[in-house]
């Protein structure tokens, strides 16, 4: 039978007492039915869809999905720094709630865990989350408190995704690279900024050659890769004129053209609500590595806008079928059929 | 007929002229680490190439000289940018039947629009090139009203170009040249998104401006610029409110244009579906990028456009917007109007 899988979902309730003694920063000012904060000086406003589970259901069955990934981006890695408890803590709490949401709809949602890939600790609570949790995956944040994943301190955990074929969603997090350059105005911080986290991430990760040390891992990124593809030809480039003279820290280190990792440890969602580079996406990393997400929760943008996008692909019926469902089992090991 | 809109030359003298002292070419220009590139340097090589591709006549920039070395020297920016200006004639000079000059000049600045007529007259160029940003600042502000008026009302063509140090240069830019690779095309999607998002197209609705590669990393995020203005800013300060009238996307087929450099099929491919073929120019980075001009021929020819669109992309979209007079019959002043 045909499946809508959203593997792009987010929700975070209303907070259940202040374990973490973040309560009196993290305060946010109800405006309307949604909350407003300016963390880290980013005005940003949490819609009210992202607290309301049963409102995210009813949306998501009306568009046709049927199935949702659900995580948390931020809360963990923002958290971590205003928390005196240990990071590993914040995200035992936050990856704990994911698990309470998914409990109450456990046919239809499963949730992916959060920690932090620089801290070698965070590795038991992978485990645990893939263990006894039964997670379908982690979510990685582009960037850690300003450091990116793919530097020696993280070896340690891409050995252990590697080894244990952890299916890893790669997505941007609440601040951003370039935050403190004219970002607090427009949005820009999530417009524009967010996917340049992401362009940057997933850029050192083939440049350094994290790819060629562990050449089986496979990594989904959240809005169609962020800001890569039009800086694609720029990485090929950038490596085939070399960095002869560079220091040695600067130089690129990846084996391959950097093109060519993309069919090979990539994959991307949708979401974008812009179907001319979803086009370019499903182009670019062909339909096998593709999935339908939508962010909603905290983009409450009808669930509808997203699955009408990929209906709209000049592609097969059969591909788009890999698009909304049928990749996102098998990355996932959803065992939906 | 090819018309390349996006070239570049160092001529020599210009920083010995104000005083400044690069020290080693391959200096580490505010710790980000670069390695020019020979034919950056190499006029006949550059002309010899050029031929050899069937590249028949060259706009010539300096990229961003201006802004790099204004923050080097105690002169006043407007002496760096006459001398930047001056060294652009006299790399046209060269071969005149084959160049056009475009000049710089940086528009938050009120007293260069005198140098930017000078441009205009004295030294015949055909456009301006304004960097994305300068010295960390975007173009979208009050300090830069004076200019945009100026620029609306005499129908200046401009030639937006990333800079040397771009937004998130500070966030681990030093390795693998991401500075150029992904800092740059994310400094010009930041300059797009903070023009359309405040405003300034509702304030100048006959402004026309040209982008560099492709349009940066805009169009990734073009439908997150589209919700992110639907889902409103209410709650949110006044300064961070998104300004524009219309849906953001509206405005690329008003005021925008792009090039196509970025050595990218699918992106190119994107920028004709969206911007459509009227508003997309051919541009290489000839001289810093150093890649032969024919692999960009190439990509334009392998998009299946019907001759009349690609005789567009390849020069008459060119010739119309900066007014080189190329058509027999008088060109059309279409792009202005």
């Amino acid at each position: 039978m045909a499946h809508i899988i959203d593997i792009h979902t987010h929700h975070s309730g209303p907070p259940k007492g202040d374990p973490l003694g973040v309560a009196s920063v993290m305060r946010g000012q109800l405006v309307g039915k949604n909350m407003y904060s300016d963390y880290k000086g980013m005005p940003g406003i949490a819609y009210y869809e992202l607290t309301n589970f049963q409102l995210q259901q009813d949306n998501s069955h009306k568009a046709g999905i049927d199935f949702r990934l659900m995580s948390n981006p931020f809360s963990a890695e923002v958290i971590s720094e205003i928390s005196k408890k240990s990071s590993i803590d914040v995200c035992k709490v936050c990856n704990d709630e994911i698990a309470e949401t998914c409990a109450t709809a456990p046919k239809d949602t499963a949730g992916l865990g959060t920690v932090n890939p620089l801290e070698k600790g965070h590795i038991a609570e992978a485990e645990r989350l893939m263990g006894p949790m039964k997670f379908k995956g982690l979510q990685i944040v582009t960037s850690w408190h300003g450091l990116y994943p793919d530097t020696e301190e993280a070896w340690p955990f891409w050995e252990y995704v590697q080894d244990k074929h952890v299916p890893i969603f790669l997505h941007p997090p609440r601040v951003p690279i370039g935050h403190e350059q004219q970002m607090d105005q427009y949005k820009l911080d999530e417009l524009v900024g967010r996917p340049f986290d992401t362009a940057m991430s997933v850029a050192r990760m083939i440049l350094s050659g994290l790819f060629d040390r562990f050449p089986n891992l496979q990594i989904c990124v959240a809005h169609m890769g962020g800001g890569l593809l039009p800086c694609m030809g720029r990485l090929d480039f950038g490596w085939r004129l070399g960095c002869e003279g560079m220091p040695e820290r600067a130089a690129i280190k990846c084996k391959n053209i950097p093109s060519s990792y993309l069919r090979k440890n990539l994959h991307v969602d949708i979401m974008g609500v812009w179907a001319p580079h979803v086009a370019e996406a499903v182009e670019v990393f062909g339909p096998d590595r593709v999935m339908f997400g939508t962010d909603y929760g905290p983009v409450p943008v009808d669930p509808k806008a997203h699955v009408d996008i990929v209906k709209n692909l000049k592609i097969s019926d059969a591909d788009k079928d890999k698009i909304f469902w049928k990749n996102a089992n098998a990355f996932f090991h959803l065992g939906l059929s | 007929m090819i018309v390349d809109i996006h070239t570049h030359f160092n001529e020599p003298g210009v920083a010995e002229k104000l005083g400044i002292n690069f020290r080693d070419p391959r200096g580490t220009y505010r710790t980000l680490p670069s390695s020019p590139m020979a034919e950056f340097g190499q006029f006949d090589k550059q002309i010899e190439v050029n031929e050899k591709a069937g590249v028949d006549k060259r706009l010539m920039s300096s990229p961003f000289g201006a802004e790099m070395m204004s923050a080097m020297t105690d002169k006043p920016s407007v002496e760096v940018v006459k001398a930047v200006n001056d060294a652009t004639a006299k790399t046209v000079a060269r071969k005149p039947d084959r160049l056009w000059g475009i000049g710089t000049v940086n528009p938050l600045e009120r007293n260069h629009i005198a140098e930017a007529e000078r441009c205009l007259d004295e030294l015949g160029f055909k456009g301006l090139l304004l960097t994305t940003s300068w010295h960390g600042r975007f173009l979208d502000g009050e300090d830069a009203y004076p200019f945009w008026e100026w620029a609306q009302d005499r129908r200046t063509p401009i030639f937006l170009h990333p800079v040397r140090t771009p937004i998130g240069n500070k966030n681990q830019m030093d390795q693998y040249k991401l500075d150029e690779l992904i800092g740059r095309p994310f400094d010009t999607s930041m300059c797009l998104a903070r023009m359309i998002l405040s405003g300034l197209f509702d304030r100048f609705p006959r402004l026309q401006v040209s982008v560099a590669h492709m349009g940066g990393g805009l169009l990734p995020v073009m439908g997150r610029l589209n919700f992110g203005w639907s889902l409103g800013c209410e709650g949110m300060p006044e300064r961070a409110k998104i300004k524009c009238k219309n849906e953001p996307q509206s405005y690329l087929r008003k005021h925008f244009h792009v090039d196509t450099m970025g050595l990218w099929g699918p992106h190119v491919r994107e920028a004709l579906e969206v911007f459509g073929p009227d508003r997309v120019m051919f541009g290489t980075d000839y001289g810093p990028v150093p890649i032969d001009p024919k692999e960009h021929v190439d990509i334009v020819k392998a998009m299946g456009l019907s001759k009349e669109d690609e005789e567009k992309v390849f020069w008459k979209n060119a010739d119309a917007f900066f007014n080189l007079g190329l058509a027999k019959a008088p060109a059309k002043a279409a792009a202005h109007v």
